[in-house]
């Protein structure tokens, strides 16, 4: 008599599959229709992972930010701020490790902020992450002045610019955070609290999660990410603005969602999250060399946003329907 | 066997089950508070300088912050839902450049180009409406891919023009007052916000709005139809958006393809100052209206006393973290609590 | 499955129009089949490409600078390919030029007015290493990157035209309010200095006060100068140096019904500010001819392509134009493109930008 209860946010299996062959398919198709791809192979392909990478690193942090559940709209302004630092200190020219490290620093104030403000006062994310951005926003510019620092040392040009073995320094980068957010994630303690934090922030309470405690780490962790990624910008651009980081939110907030983690927290896999962080990057990057124009391209993006979203939750909803069907059959059958 | 002292009782007392005296209480008491900090900031930046308590200056703060206001009132609608809106700002935009472009090669008057940018605003709201009540995709990511989409159509339909000329006769809407201190925009906008109160507060669909927005589960289960709630405050959203967009060309006679794509958050911020809260079922649309002029008015006062420009964006954060803080103190965890569950 | 009927057109959506716009640009961009190079032929007679990269898209001033270089491309063997980002974003402007360098048919030159002096340069410089010569317009970055840059008017010029048009109509004693767009902005940073020059030289009892700042909006440029005005009651003009500054400024100046009293002296173009000139609140519009810049710059595409513009010191004629210098100051390289040209009632109707 009783409905089976089933699992209410049930994903896609093999979503990072299909975001894998879409890939795939693009750069295959931006190698037949541009000479750029198909004349510089793979070291140029990377090459061009450059341009996006800073938003990889944002993105990769914003991830573990919405598997709570949570949202970090401050992540871009903060990445803005710590180019910033960075570029202050280097054009005063202190030691270009310490310049990097007082960015990273900066940035995890700003998270641990963030976190404080979520978890101990207990206000919607959405509301104290808007109200940092705009604090945040402020504070950069200035400190920015009428002369944003840049024009930076060879070595940390290099940090930006330069290549290991063929894969540009901060696409190394990326990836090595990559790597450490999927541990961090699927092995260790705080990635399982943070994910069934998301999942039901009660029900985990009542399974003794400190979840106030999972919140807070989790946005100041964010914060560190986006020190990385405001200092990946400095080496790459030689120069800190104040809107260098602010533009790569929307784009970071999209790479998640395509990446199938839900918006409402407790189910994602972070490396679909990377799949998808590439899949927009060359997307973007690969229109751009076949000549469209700026517009057509955030347009496009908008729009494969939404049409993955409405793919994605009417293949759930149908597998769901599909799933319950089958359950009720079997029961049935083996009462 | 104690529950946790900050989890929401499972059962609600009786006294909250008769919703409208409890609305109505809460209505009362937040817009209330915001417009004695109004009078306060008015006050003290009057006691600073005394020019800014003069009829030029309170009407400009008003006129200044009708935009901002309508924008807020159809996020409001949507934020009671429980929903967000971030593509408001670029709904603002397609409908100031559009009747814009009427107004300034066709002579287009005003009626005419209110209605037809409402009908900009309704077409374009119906976007958002389609995918967050039909296709059921999450507020945030489908208002932020309608955003993108509807900016970039604002740099097609504009095809490298921007609109220059609004003849006075509609500019002086604007400037001229009805009271000292009172400009004309304020009073022919004042009506909208009286219907949306009524709407919100005195009609099955306004109390359903705010139902769906409490508890979606109890709601569909009471047999209020979720969905079609949810479709509609997207498409009112849109409604107000267009309308914010002749009221942008009356105050400030200009419109171009960048128009509206920073309003979006100040719209948000203006709701929540005046109380509207984004986990739903709280607040209403005068709330909208107050919170825009006291976000205004606080502005005003911070470029009075010299405050740089450079501050104001940390001026809003600030007014925002406050009325957020002060709504949520329920929720705050007191910390001798928090260090005392620690040893057991 | 009625939910994938929805998505279904969506994205279909997305690939048509992709696919559209790729057709439509790449049939903008791409260069007519330019023959086997003859040994001793001029290369004045090579069509090449010309990309113009201003700020951002849409804005008028730059629709009006391609519209001038469109109309002479065809006598100079040119096709001009008119391409920006969507917001006014440096990073956003440094992806479409490297999207440039790396397309199918890159461009012989590129031309570009930056969003700001440091982020474009990475991209700039891979330009210059693929083969493309690089001029900058309006907005320049650092020097290094490219090598000519045509600057709008002197600095000096277009304060002193500013001011000595404020005392001429409203005396030489009081404070000046001024409406800049950001606080990292070079040029117009660049003009109040100039201003500040001037001021202390020739008028001591001219005060440049306060500076608002309206982030290239024009809503919030409205709104700092009615602050200004309203904060400062001695103040005898405003100043707004960026093209959507001056009608804020003017809708301003009008609202607290102050207009003729408090003058408005502004750089911007004529069309925004059609119906100011009408009532007298515009008293002063400075700006230069945009149009004739685009011819300008397509003049000195063609130059940099042929090898035949000077070093410093030297000068060139760009065909109807006239003669022009290069100079060393203020930066490597700069060629002053005009007087600033005073806009008033008499003869705004000429102009339309």
């Amino acid at each position: 008599m009783t409905t089976l209860a089933l699992p209410k946010r049930w994903q896609v299996p093999g979503w990072g599959l299909c975001l894998m062959i879409a890939m795939l398919g693009e750069l295959t198709y931006f190698t037949f229709t541009t000479r750029y791809f198909a004349a510089n192979g793979v070291p140029g392909i990377l090459v061009l992972a450059e341009q996006f990478a800073p938003t990889g690193v944002l993105a990769l942090g914003m991830a573990m930010v919405i598997l709570t559940g949570s949202i970090d709209l401050s992540a871009g302004a903060n990445a803005s701020l710590t180019a910033i630092i960075c570029g202050l200190g280097l054009e005063k020219g202190y030691n270009m490790w310490l310049c990097i490290l007082a960015a990273i620093i900066a940035g995890t104030l700003v998270g641990l902020a963030n976190g404080l403000l979520v978890a101990l006062a207990g206000i919607d994310s959405l509301l104290v992450t808007l109200a940092t951005q705009f604090i945040v926003t402020s504070i950069l510019t200035s400190l920015a002045g009428a002369e944003p620092p840049f024009n930076f040392s060879v070595t940390f040009q290099g940090l930006g610019q330069g290549t290991v073995a063929d894969i540009p320094d901060d696409v190394l980068v990326f990836l090595v955070l990559g790597v450490a957010t999927i541990l961090i994630v699927n092995y260790t303690t705080l990635g399982r609290s943070l994910v069934l934090t998301g999942f039901s922030q009660r029900a985990a309470q009542y399974t003794g999660i400190a979840t106030r405690k999972t919140l807070a780490s989790v946005f100041t962790i964010n914060g560190a990410f986006a020190g990385v990624a405001g200092v990946l910008l400095a080496a790459y651009y030689n120069s800190a603005q104040p809107d260098t980081g602010t533009i790569l939110l929307l784009p970071a907030i999209t790479i998640v969602v395509l990446g199938g983690v839900d918006i409402f927290g407790g189910r994602g896999r972070i490396g679909e999250v990377i799949i998808a962080g590439f899949l927009l990057g060359y997307l973007s990057q690969g229109m751009l060399i076949e000549g469209n124009s700026s517009l057509t391209i955030t347009m496009v993006t908008g729009l494969v946003l939404i049409g993955a979203l409405v793919l994605k939750i009417s293949l759930e909803r149908n597998f769901r329907q599909l799933l319950s069907v089958r359950m009720q059959r079997l029961r049935t059958r083996h009462p | 066997m104690t529950m946790a002292k900050d989890a929401e009782p499972a059962v609600r007392p009786v006294r909250d089950t008769t919703r409208r005296s409890e609305l109505a209480w809460l209505a009362s008491r937040r817009e209330v508070l915001v417009a004695a900090a109004i009078i306060l900031v008015i006050g003290i930046s009057t006691a600073v300088h005394s020019y800014f308590w003069s009829s030029a200056n309170i009407s400009f703060i008003f006129a200044d912050s009708i935009v901002v206001a309508c924008l807020a009132l159809g996020e409001s609608f949507v934020m009671l839902g429980r929903g967000i809106d971030l593509s408001v700002g670029s709904i603002m935009g397609m409908s100031a450049i559009i009747v814009g472009f009427q107004i300034q090669n066709h002579n287009m008057t005003l009626f005419p180009a209110l209605v037809f940018g409402a009908a900009i605003g309704i077409a374009l709201g119906l976007g958002n409406a389609l995918l967050v009540g039909v296709a059921r995709l999450p507020p945030i990511i489908a208002t932020l891919g309608t955003f993108s989409v509807y900016s970039g159509l604002e740099f097609v339909v504009t095809n490298g023009l921007q609109v220059d000329t609004i003849p006075n006769s509609l500019t002086n809407l604007g400037v001229h007052t009805v009271l000292p201190g009172v400009p004309i925009l304020l009073v022919a906008a004042l009506p909208l916000f009286i219907i949306g109160a009524i709407v919100l507060r005195y009609t099955t669909f306004g109390r359903a709005i705010y139902a769906v927005g409490d508890d979606s589960e109890a709601a569909y289960r009471a047999g209020i139809p979720v969905q079609r709630i949810l479709f509609s405050t997207y498409v009112i959203s849109g409604f107000t958006a267009g309308l914010a967009g002749i009221v942008l060309l009356i105050h400030t006679s200009g419109a171009s393809s960048t128009t509206g794509n920073t309003d979006n958050l100040n719209a948000i911020a203006a709701a929540l100052i005046g109380g509207t809260a984004l986990t739903g079922g709280r607040g209403g649309a005068f709330g909208a209206l107050i919170g825009s002029v006291f976000l205004s008015a606080t502005l005003t006062a911070l470029s009075y006393v010299h405050v740089s420009d450079i501050w104001q964006p940390a001026g809003v954060g600030v007014l925002v973290l406050l009325a957020v803080i002060y709504d949520s103190r329920g929720n705050a965890v007191r910390l001798p609590r928090m260090l005392r569950r620690r040893r057991t | 499955m009625r939910r994938i009927i929805y998505a279904l057109p969506v994205l279909a959506l997305a690939v048509s129009l992709a696919a559209c716009s790729n057709a439509a640009s790449s049939s903008g961009s791409s260069t007519p089949k330019t023959g086997s190079s003859k040994s001793g032929a001029s290369l004045a007679d090579k069509p090449i490409t010309v990309a113009i990269v201003p700020k951002l898209l849409g804005l008028s001033v730059f629709e009006a600078n391609v519209q001038g270089a469109k109309e002479i491309a065809p006598s100079l063997h040119e096709t001009i390919d008119y391409t920006a980002s969507v917001d006014a974003s440096g990073p956003d402007q440094a992806a479409v030029i490297m999207g440039l360098v790396h397309s199918n048919h890159p461009p012989q030159v590129i031309a570009y007015s930056a969003n700001d002096p440091t982020s474009e340069v990475p991209a700039l410089e891979a330009a210059a290493k693929a083969g493309i010569k690089v001029i900058g317009f309006d907005s320049d970055v650092t020097a290094s990157a490219r090598s000519y840059f045509i600057q709008d008017t002197a600095y000096p010029a277009m304060a002193q035209a500013l001011i000595n048009a404020v005392v001429a109509k409203f005396g030489s004693k009081g404070t000046i309010g001024i409406l800049s767009s950001t606080p990292d902005a070079t040029i117009q940073n660049a003009w109040i200095g100039a201003m500040r020059t001037y001021v202390k030289q020739k008028y001591p009892n001219l005060k440049i006060g306060p500076i608002g700042y309206g982030q290239s909006n024009q809503q919030i440029s409205q709104t700092q100068a009615t602050n200004l005005i309203n904060s400062n009651p001695d103040l005898l003009a405003l100043i707004p140096i960026d093209g959507d500054a001056v009608p804020g400024a003017l809708a301003a100046v009008q609202a607290v019904g102050k207009a003729g009293k408090i003058g408005v002296f502004g750089i911007g173009d004529p069309n925004p500010n059609r119906k100011y000139f009408a009532n007298g609140s515009l008293t002063g519009l400075f700006l230069w001819n945009e149009v004739n810049e685009g011819k300008l710059i397509a003049y000195v595409a063609r130059d940099i392509y042929d090898g035949t513009m000077p070093q410093a010191g030297g000068s060139f004629t760009a065909g109807s134009l006239g003669t022009f210098t290069v100079s060393n100051s203020p930066a490597p390289g700069t060629i002053i493109f005009s007087k600033p040209v005073e806009f008033t009632k008499a003869n705004y109707l000429q102009y339309n930008f």
